[in-house]
């Protein structure tokens, strides 16, 4: 009986410890609910300032151009009122009312899912408006030049999202192309102009994004340490049921693996 | 195993080392020619007084390590200071020596190793716990095996890109509580005080479909939380670790001061339905109240710890009330003039409080 609490300091230690092994082994034994293959465009390295963490992982990338910033000026921003009712959030007060921007601001992010698009339709939109609009810039101010973004930005846009990850699965089923991943959303009220009447808005403030990369595939990141720029790879990456990621397997350009 | 670790007495230790003062301190006045005068002992009486004295010191150091004089006191302490900044340099050193070599290490193995740090670590503090009375070794392994459990969760995550969930607060705050309960330390114990109060809050903001690291952004529910941790010694007596309930009272009392205290800063977070300029006011005047209620609640219970913080707490809340009023319309000199006097008048009632306390204490 003397040794019952550091007995049941040890057993919290068990427990915990068992609980997180068992969470992962559901999240990966169970359906897998994404299955793609992305590069180091949407997976860069994340970044180790110092040889202190010898860890490797990649960091996922994505952009939202109809985002909160940008959907400003967005005629129909896709996290709209609905989106956003449908997330939980209380939208009773008009956005053009004058306690609106107090009203939401007191509201706090919430979480819900969003469907995140590899290389499809909207990003296909996205870069040809961005292309579009640096070339009006170039006539403006010849002397700005913009980044070759159609070959090194993310190819990864949010496109919808939802409070229930199986239902925004059902409305885009294809695992290859689409990911459900849990997110932040955030609401705000913006007021109107001459172009957009007050409305509210949604943003999408956090994903999960640290993604670990286990052993064998760090052998090779850990020997390019310091020479990370300009390497291109492939990553296979998995969600299970708790949409939690996994890598599954890394392809480098011959050259470096050899 | 009466006492314990890291510079932190057990309520035995700490009950035999004030019966060891007190002894002390007579020893003192009784070799004083004035006390001579009065009491006067014969030389038999004083050689009585002295072996008693003597054989209670000796008692109490041999039983219960105490120091029994004042150099050996301010060692104590030099040795209590060292040995809590042993353990934080030792949890840093344990957790920067596993980063440095994880990535390199297969997941069966990084898995097995942060799973066995604070087993090993925690047996480690009961080996020491049964072959020291003073457990300062106790208490540095303690605070590194609670380290090694902290990293050992948050590495488990990382590996298995688990999203992050407020039950990791839970099982912390646990294990401290536990492991500070084992061996009576109250930094384990304030720590496991404050990550039980923050999964309470955390698991609150999770129910209601919100992130639950923005447990921080409701500041009331963490007060209510820091109310019912200062009120949880009324309810639990402390007979073993009689100095735990005022490690409660401080958590409880700091806690909810910074909570009140960050709502009179910024009102937006409350739950209040009022303008955020209302609330704010209305917490200003809440902190002042409060601080002011507490500052006469510890002196009337003695309480030393909690009449320092409500009274620091105090302070800062009429700064910012008089901040607030006068900082745009009053020049400079004149605002910080008016600090100055109204410390000096803070000093005069305090001054008069003293006296009035040192007459009931004289006529009782």
């Amino acid at each position: 009986m003397k040794r019952t609490s550091v007995l049941a300091a040890a057993v919290i230690v068990l427990i915990a410890n068992t609980f997180a092994l068992a969470h992962a082994w559901r999240n990966r034994s169970g359906a897998v609910t994404t299955d793609i293959t992305l590069t180091e465009r949407e997976l860069p390295l994340s970044y180790n300032s110092d040889d202190d963490d010898s860890g490797v992982a990649f960091n996922l990338r994505w952009t939202d151009p109809r985002g909160f910033v940008y959907g400003a000026y967005d005629p129909s921003p896709w996290l709209d009122q609905n989106h956003l009712q449908q997330l939980g959030f209380d939208t009773s007060v008009a956005a053009s009312d004058s306690e609106a921007f107090d009203y939401y601001q007191r509201q706090r992010p919430r979480l819900g899912f969003v469907a995140l698009e590899f290389d499809g339709p909207s990003w296909q939109k996205w870069i040809d408006d961005a292309e579009a609009q640096a070339r009006k810039q170039s006539v403006v101010a010849p002397y700005m030049t913009q980044a070759n973004q159609r070959e090194s930005s993310t190819r990864l846009i949010p496109i919808d999202a939802d409070r229930d990850p199986v239902l925004l699965r059902s409305r885009h089923p294809d695992r290859g192309s689409a990911i459900i991943v849990p997110a932040v959303i955030h609401i705000a009220a913006q007021p109107g102009n001459a172009k957009v009447p007050a409305r509210l808005l949604g943003y999408i403030q956090e994903i999960p994004s640290s993604i670990h990369v286990p052993r064998p595939f760090s052998d090779v990141f850990q020997h390019l340490r310091g020479v990370r720029n300009g390497v291109t790879y492939r990553v296979h990456l998995r969600y299970g049921t708790s949409l939690e990621p996994w890598v599954i397997g890394v392809e480098l350009p011959r050259s470096i693996v050899n | 195993m009466e006492s314990s670790s890291a510079g932190e007495p057990t309520a035995s230790q700490h009950q035999a080392q004030q019966s060891a003062d007190r002894i002390r301190l007579l020893r003192q006045e009784l070799a004083t020619p004035e006390l001579q005068q009065i009491l006067a002992l014969t030389p038999d009486q004083q050689q009585r007084f002295d072996d008693w004295s003597r054989e209670q010191l000796a008692r109490l150091a041999q039983q219960f390590d105490v120091d029994t004089s004042v150099s050996q006191k301010r060692v104590s302490w030099g040795m209590r200071v060292a040995s809590t900044l042993g353990g934080i340099a030792i949890c840093a050193a344990v957790v920067l020596f596993f980063m440095r070599y994880w990535g390199y290490l297969d997941t069966p193995l990084q898995v097995a190793i942060v799973m066995l740090v604070p087993l090993l670590t925690l047996a480690g503090a009961e080996f020491m716990s049964s072959r020291e009375r003073t457990l300062y070794f106790t208490g540095l392994l303690a605070l590194v095996a609670f380290a090694s459990f902290v990293m050992n969760l948050a590495v488990l995550g990382s590996i298995f890109n688990i999203n992050s969930t407020e039950r990791a607060l839970l099982a912390w705050g646990t294990f401290a509580l536990v492991v500070a309960y084992r061996y009576g330390l109250r930094l384990l114990l304030a720590m496991g005080l404050l990550l039980v109060i923050g999964y309470g809050a955390a698991m609150v903001t999770a129910q209601f479909g919100y992130r639950w690291l923005d447990f921080y952004e409701r500041p009331e529910l963490i007060a209510l939380l820091a109310v019912s941790t200062f009120c949880i010694p009324f309810a639990i007596e402390h007979r073993r670790h009689g100095d735990f309930p005022a490690a409660y009272r401080l958590v409880g009392t700091i806690v909810f001061f910074v909570s009140v205290l960050s709502l009179a800063e910024w009102g937006v977070p409350s739950y209040l339905p009022f303008h955020h300029q209302n609330v704010e006011r209305l917490y200003e005047f809440v902190g002042l109240l409060t601080s002011a209620g507490v500052i006469w609640l510890g002196i009337a219970r003695h309480w030393n710890g909690v009449v320092n913080t409500a009274a620091t707490a105090f302070v800062i809340f009429l700064l910012t009330r008089l901040y607030h009023w006068w900082w745009d319309w009053m020049p400079k000199y004149l605002f910080f003039a008016v600090i100055g006097a109204l410390g000096i008048a803070l000093v005069m009632t305090f001054k008069r409080l003293r006296g009035r306390i040192a007459q009931t204490g004289a006529l009782a």
